[in-house]
C-alpha cells in the first residue's frame, strides 16, 4: 500500500507528542533553563569529558561492540542453518520460541541465567554429576558470564534480521550454486555473505545500541563489574547533572544518526556499482 | 544436514530452556517438590496488587500503542520520508531507556504534573513498544494492494469506510500481533518502569527489587507466574499464527 489515508497533519501532531521526549533530550543536551528562559551550556558534555566518565562509556561501548559482533556472527550462521534446512513450520516455530528470553521479564531472565552459573549452580552441579567430581568451572561472578548473557539476550534481533534477509535470496542462486556443486563454504562466502551484506551492519548496528542499554545482566552477574548505562545514568542522577544524562542521550543520537547516514550511502553506492 | 539441525535443537534449548529455571526454583523446598510457595506469593497483597496494576496500565499500552501505530501507518510516506520515519521510530528503541525515561519524568515536572504519574507511565511504555507496533504493522500495509483501495472508492466509499471496511479486516493479523507484543513488553519492562511509575509498584519491579535481595523463595513463584503469562500469550500467538495460515491455505 504506498496510498496516504490520513491527512499527515494528524501524523504531524501525533508524532509531535510522541517524539517530544526526544526533542526534550536533544533540547537540554545544549540548553540550560531559568524558568522560561533558555541559555546555551555545554556543561553536560564537559561533565562527560571527565576522564573518569569516559572510561566508563568506553567500557560499555567497547562491551556493546563484542556483544554485537559475536551476537551478528552467531546469528547469521543460525540463520542459515534455519532457512537452508528447515520447514517454514519449523522456522515460524523457532522464531517465536526465540523471542521468549526477549519477552520474558528482565529480572526473571537474568535471575535465571545468575542461578544457572553460579558457583552452586545448576550447570556446575550438572557437570559434578557426570564427571563424579566436584566441578567449579562456572562462577557467579565471572566476567564473561555478562557477555555470554548478553549475547543471549540480543541474538533474537540478529535471527530476525539475517533470516529475513537470507529469506529474500531469490533460490536461483541456491540452485545455480547446487548445480556448479560449489561447496558450503564456497557458497557462504561467495554467494550468501556479499548478499546479505547490508542486513549485517544492521544487525550489528542495532545489536550494539541494544547491548550499550542492557544493565541488569551487568547488576546480576558482574560480581564487582558495575559498569553499566543503568548505573551510569543513576551516578549522574544523584550528582543532579541532569544535563549530562541528556548529553550522552544526545551523543548516541547523533552517533546512530551517522551510523544511518553511512549504512544509507553504503547502500547507494552498492546500487550504483551494481548499475 | 543432521548435525545442522542439531545444532539447532541445541540452539533452541539453550535460548528457552534457562528462562525456566525459575519455575524449577519455585516448586523446590528443602529437598522436595512444593507448590507452597505459589500458594505464599499468591496471598501476598503487594504482589497481587502489583500484578493487577502491571496488567491493567499493559492492556492501556498495547491499546494505544496499536491505534497510534495504525495511524502512523495510515499515512503512508514516500521513500525519503518513510526512512526519516523508521529512523525516528528506531531511535526511540534503541535510546538507553534510563535516558528516554528521565526525559519523560522532565516533561512531566515541567508541566507541573505530580500525582498522576501512571499517564507518564503509560507515556514511556508506548514509546518503547512503538518501534515494534510500527513495524509489525508497516510490514502488512506493504502487502495491501493500492488497486484494492483504489476500487474501494470507485464503489463510493468514503475515506473512512476504505480504512474501516478494507485495510482494517486485511490487518487484522498484524494489529493482533501488535497488542500481544506491546502487552508482554510493557508487562515485563522494568527500568522505565522504574523511573517513571513514581508511588506506584509494578510487578516488574516488585520482582526486581526482591530478587536482587533474595529474601525467599516465594518470590523464585513470582517469577514462575509471570514467566507463565509470558508463555501462555506466546503460545496462544504462536496458535493464531498456525490457524491463520491453515485459514489462508484453505
Amino acid at each position: 500500500m504506498t496510498y496516504s489515508i490520513l491527512n499527515k497533519r494528524i501524523f504531524t501532531a501525533v508524532s509531535i507528542l510522541l517524539w517530544m521526549p526526544v526533542f526534550i533530550t536533544a533540547i537540554l543536551a545544549f540548553f540550560q533553563f531559568d524558568g522560561l528562559k533558555p541559555t546555551i551550556s555545554l556543561a553536560g558534555f564537559h561533565d562527560l569529558s571527565e576522564w573518569v566518565r569516559i572510561q566508563e562509556i568506553l567500557t560499555i561501548a567497547i562491551r556493546a561492540l563484542i556483544v554485537s559482533i559475536v551476537s551478528t556472527t552467531v546469528a547469521f550462521f543460525i540463520s542459515y542453518l534455519l532457512i537452508r534446512l528447515t520447514t517454514e513450520f519449523f522456522q515460524s516455530i523457532f522464531l517465536i520460541a526465540i523471542t521468549l528470553p526477549f519477552l520474558a521479564n528482565e529480572s526473571v531472565r537474568v535471575f535465571s541465567w545468575q542461578y544457572l552459573l553460579s558457583e552452586n549452580g545448576l550447570l556446575n552441579h550438572f557437570l559434578s554429576r557426570i564427571t563424579l567430581h566436584p566441578v567449579t568451572f562456572f562462577n557467579g561472578t565471572n566476567k564473561w558470564n555478562i557477555y555470554f548473557v548478553m549475547v543471549i539476550t540480543t541474538i533474537p534481533f540478529g535471527i530476525f534480521l539475517c533470516s529475513a534477509a537470507l529469506k529474500t535470496i531469490s533460490g536461483t542462486y541456491w540452485k545455480v550454486a547446487d548445480d556448479i556443486g560449489l561447496s558450503v563454504t564456497n557458497k557462504l562466502f561467495n554467494i550468501i555473505l556479499p548478499l546479505s551484506k547490508f542486513a549485517l551492519i544492521i544487525s550489528t548496528t542495532v545489536i550494539f545500541f541494544i547491548a550499550f542499554s542492557l544493565s541488569s545482566e551487568v547488576n546480576f552477574l558482574g560480581g564487582d563489574t558495575k559498569l553499566s548505562s543503568r548505573n551510569l545514568i543513576l551516578s549522574l542522577l544523584s550528582a543532579s547533572k541532569f544535563q549530562a544524562i541528556f548529553s550522552l542521550g544526545f551523543f548516541i543520537m547523533f552517533t546512530l544518526g551517522i551510523i544511518m547516514l553511512i549504512t544509507r550511502g553504503l547502500r547507494l553506492k552498492l546500487n550504483y556499482l551494481k548499475k | 544436514m543432521k548435525s545442522g539441525k542439531a545444532i539447532l535443537y541445541v540452539f533452541l534449548i539453550l535460548m528457552v530452556v534457562p528462562v525456566f529455571s525459575i519455575i524449577g526454583l519455585s516448586i523446590k523446598s528443602n529437598g522436595s517438590m512444593t507448590l507452597g510457595w505459589y500458594a505464599a506469593i499468591l496471598q501476598d497483597e503487594n504482589f497481587l496488587n502489583a500484578l493487577l496494576l502491571s496488567t491493567i496500565v499493559s492492556i492501556f499500552t498495547a491499546i494505544l500503542t496499536t491505534v497510534i501505530s495504525f495511524i502512523i501507518g495510515l499515512s503512508w510516506f514516500n521513500k525519503k520520508q518513510r526512512l526519516i520515519v523508521l529512523g525516528l521510530v528506531l531511535l526511540l528503541g534503541l535510546l538507553p531507556p534510563e535516558v528516554m525515561a528521565i526525559a519523560v519524568s522532565k516533561i512531566s515536572q515541567a508541566m507541573g504534573i505530580q500525582g498522576a504519574n501512571l499517564f507518564f507511565l503509560i507515556w514511556g511504555l508506548i514509546l518503547y513498544c512503538l518501534p515494534f507496533g510500527v513495524l509489525i504493522i508497516w510490514v502488512r500495509f506493504f502487502f495491501i494492494g493500492d488497486n484494492l483501495i483504489y476500487s474501494a472508492e470507485d464503489l463510493g466509499l468514503t475515506k473512512l469506510s476504505v480504512v474501516l471496511k478494507v485495510i482494517l479486516p486485511l490487518s487484522s493479523s498484524a494489529l493482533i500481533t501488535s497488542l500481544i507484543l506491546s502487552f508482554l513488553l510493557s508487562f515485563n519492562e522494568y527500568p522505565r518502569t522504574y523511573f517513571l511509575s513514581g508511588s506506584y509498584e509494578l510487578v516488574s519491579e516488585f520482582l526486581n527489587g526482591k530478587l536482587g535481595s533474595g529474601t525467599d523463595n516465594s518470590i523464585y513463584a513470582g517469577g514462575g507466574i509471570v514467566i507463565c503469562i509470558t508463555l501462555f500469550f506466546t503460545f496462544a500467538f504462536a496458535v493464531y499464527q498456525r490457524f491463520l495460515r491453515r485459514g489462508i491455505k484453505t
